[in-house]
């Protein structure tokens, strides 16, 4: 089933998957297979996937996140909103990041 | 570790030109099949009992062979290969029309019974069955093979034997008992599950037990046999799972019958291109709920495919394992010879055998190359090893207990065996018996003597210190999987791009060593 990506849902980095830095790109190590590295790839961010992945720490939903990164970076207008949704929702579908249940 | 798609690429490989003439299921019949499984499974939960690390599904006591059978410590002889009867389920090669010697399942020829029970002693079985074709054609054979067995061992060992009941009479009964022979079991499938033979037994051996193969047509009649074995106090039952061979495919294709991509063979047996069948399965599971929701006391135990080739094959390399074993090696849980190699400089392996001398463990743990250029270790010593550049060789070697005059079975020699199927990162491996590392003797006798042999069956090169410490925690120290691959992905050096790449094969490898260090529990995926 392919994942949904909701506005107001909060998302947080799945237990099975490690981060480590390398040059100024973040790496996503998957622990269990069939998560992330779908393609025996493994996935990896540049300095604005990381500003995204930074804030997806389970303490905000995910329009907060979208209204946060347009804050911060105004210049990228509209588009960053897609932008995010596209990117948490291959996050999804490769279950690196999980959405943390409502109260 | 190999995927579906390779398992399907391998059984079609060994079955060859009648794959196409045989039943496979569809992706979409394959869930159908899982969910219906999932469904009896359920259904027994709580009733049965799962035994031999969750690969035996029974209902009650298994019988002492079995116990034998699942803790690796059973032999069988084959004692001819004729047989009076004509079943279509027989996997077994029936044009055969001369007396063959008794042997065992990997073609060792005891034409002495005092050879086969020296083997039987210095291996260290605590049980042998006796097989045929059928036994009893081969009557005094067999006894004279009890006779000896029960001489050298006393009751230091349990005894049986499998027959059809065709050749079954009170002489036979009685000589058998006083060879001292514990167990008779009766595959009666062929002779429309007459008891009659099953019967005249209870008078005579201790334990009766009835074995068969689970037919799907014959649902209805074991039915109501389980209940006329209970009234006449038949001790167990066991069903087995229809096994599909060069010799019975058109058989059971004629039926119907349903395959599974499963291999039924080890390397050591002649079985490469044997598969299970899946509606024999579905049938012992039904027979087993029956039993229970009709509260029948006959102990009934499921021998399917996945136990034999999981804990059988382990339980004969375990046995082969403990004889070809080196010191500084190990013996995995699925009964591989594991060997550690730390490999360096001339210098840094003298460093490291001064490390390990000063601690005081024996010297024989640990071997030095030829070249100086490694050391094989024996994982206790990995702690000592306080070198954080060097690198390490896991290698894993199939042992093997046979007899140096026979032809190894043609399987050992072929490509389509269950030995390796997949390419690893800077792995060297094999699988042709060229490769045959050593052979060393195995003195039964002064008139016998037996080889071990070893085939090397994988072997990955420069491996990290990182990896050999998950290695470690995971396989040795039995940690969470988890956890540990945690760790290897926190400490793994990336300070290159090139370990990156490095870090994720060497995952793989470590997830992949499973395949040699860990047996697979529970019933196998459907497909």
């Amino acid at each position: 089933m392919d994942a949904t990506t909701d506005l107001n849902a909060v998302y947080a980095p799945s237990k099975d998957v490690v981060t480590r830095e390398f040059d100024k790109e973040l790496i996503i190590i998957p622990l269990v297979s069939g998560i992330g590295d779908t393609e025996n790839e493994l996935f990896t961010f540049n300095d604005a996937g990381k500003a995204i992945w930074d804030k997806l720490d389970g303490k905000r939903n995910l329009e907060g996140v979208v209204k946060e990164l347009s804050a911060e970076f105004e210049d990228l207008g509209e588009k960053l909103g897609e932008d995010v949704i596209e990117l948490v929702t291959e996050l999804l579908r490769r279950k690196i990041i999980v959405e943390i249940p409502r109260a | 570790m190999r995927t579906k798609e390779q398992h399907i690429q391998l059984v079609r490989q060994a079955v060859g030109w009648a794959y196409s003439q045989l039943n496979w299921l569809t992706d979409e019949e394959a869930i159908l099949a899982m969910e219906d499984r999932e469904q009896l499974l359920r259904a027994l939960s709580g009733k049965v009992n799962d035994s031999f690390m969750q690969n035996k599904l029974h209902l009650g006591a298994l019988s002492p062979g079995c116990v034998n059978c699942g803790n690796g410590t059973w032999s069988c002889l084959f004692l001819n290969g004729l047989c009076t009867a004509d079943c279509f389920f027989c996997p077994q090669d029936r044009r055969m029309t001369e007396e063959r010697p008794p042997a065992t399942l990997s073609n060792i020829v005891f034409h002495r019974p005092e050879d086969y029970a020296d083997f039987v002693q210095k291996v260290g079985y605590k049980g042998v069955g006796f097989s045929g074709g059928e036994s009893l054609l081969a009557y005094e054979t067999l006894l004279s093979f009890i006779r000896e067995i029960r001489k050298k061992l006393g009751d230091d060992i349990y005894l049986w034997i499998y027959t059809n009941g065709d050749l079954v009479d009170e002489n036979k009964l009685e000589g058998l008992k006083q060879a001292g022979l514990d167990e008779i079991r009766f595959n009666i499938a062929g002779r429309g599950y007459t008891l009659r033979p099953v019967e005249l037994a209870l008078k005579f051996i201790d334990t009766v037990t009835v074995e068969i193969p689970a037919i799907p047509e014959d649902f209805e009649v074991v039915k109501d046999a389980i209940g006329a074995m209970e009234h006449i106090g038949v001790h167990h039952l066991n069903l087995h799972q229809l096994l599909a061979s060069p010799y019975n495919y058109s058989a059971l294709a004629h039926r119907n019958y349903t395959l599974l991509h499963e291999l039924v063979g080890d390397a050591y047996t002649p079985y490469s291109n044997w598969v299970p069948v899946l509606d024999s399965e579905m049938t012992a599971l039904r027979l087993i709920l029956y039993a229970v929701r009709n509260s029948i006391s006959l102990p009934i135990n499921y021998c399917c495919q996945a136990y034999k080739s999981r804990i059988q094959g382990r339980g004969h390399r375990m046995r082969a394992a403990s004889l070809a074993q080196n010191a500084f090696e190990d013996i995995t849980d699925s009964g591989y010879l594991r060997r550690l190699m730390v490999q360096g400089t001339p210098a840094m392996m003298e460093h490291l055998e001064g490390v390990f001398a000063a601690t005081g463990s024996p010297d024989n743990l640990w071997a030095l190359n030829e070249d100086l250029s490694g050391l094989s270790i024996h994982p206790s010593l990995l702690k000592y090893v306080d070198i954080e550049s060097c690198r390490f060789t896991l290698s894993y070697f199939l042992p093997h207990l046979h007899d140096a005059n026979q032809p190894l079975p043609p399987q050992t020699a072929g490509t389509n065996n269950s030995l390796v199927t997949t390419s690893y990162f800077k792995a060297d491996l094999y699988d042709d018996a060229d490769s045959e590392e050593t052979i060393q003797g195995f003195v039964l006798n002064p008139q016998r003597t037996l080889s071990i042999a070893r085939y090397p069956i994988a072997e990955y090169h420069g491996l990290s210190m990182v990896m050999i410490k998950s290695f470690q925690s995971l396989f040795i120290d039995k940690m969470n999987q988890r956890e540990v691959l945690k760790w290897f992905s926190e400490n793994y050096d990336i300070s290159t791009k090139e370990n990156i790449q490095d870090m994720a094969r060497e995952k793989d490898i470590l997830l992949n060593l499973s395949t040699w260090e860990q047996v697979p529990s529970g019933f196998p995926e459907i497909y």
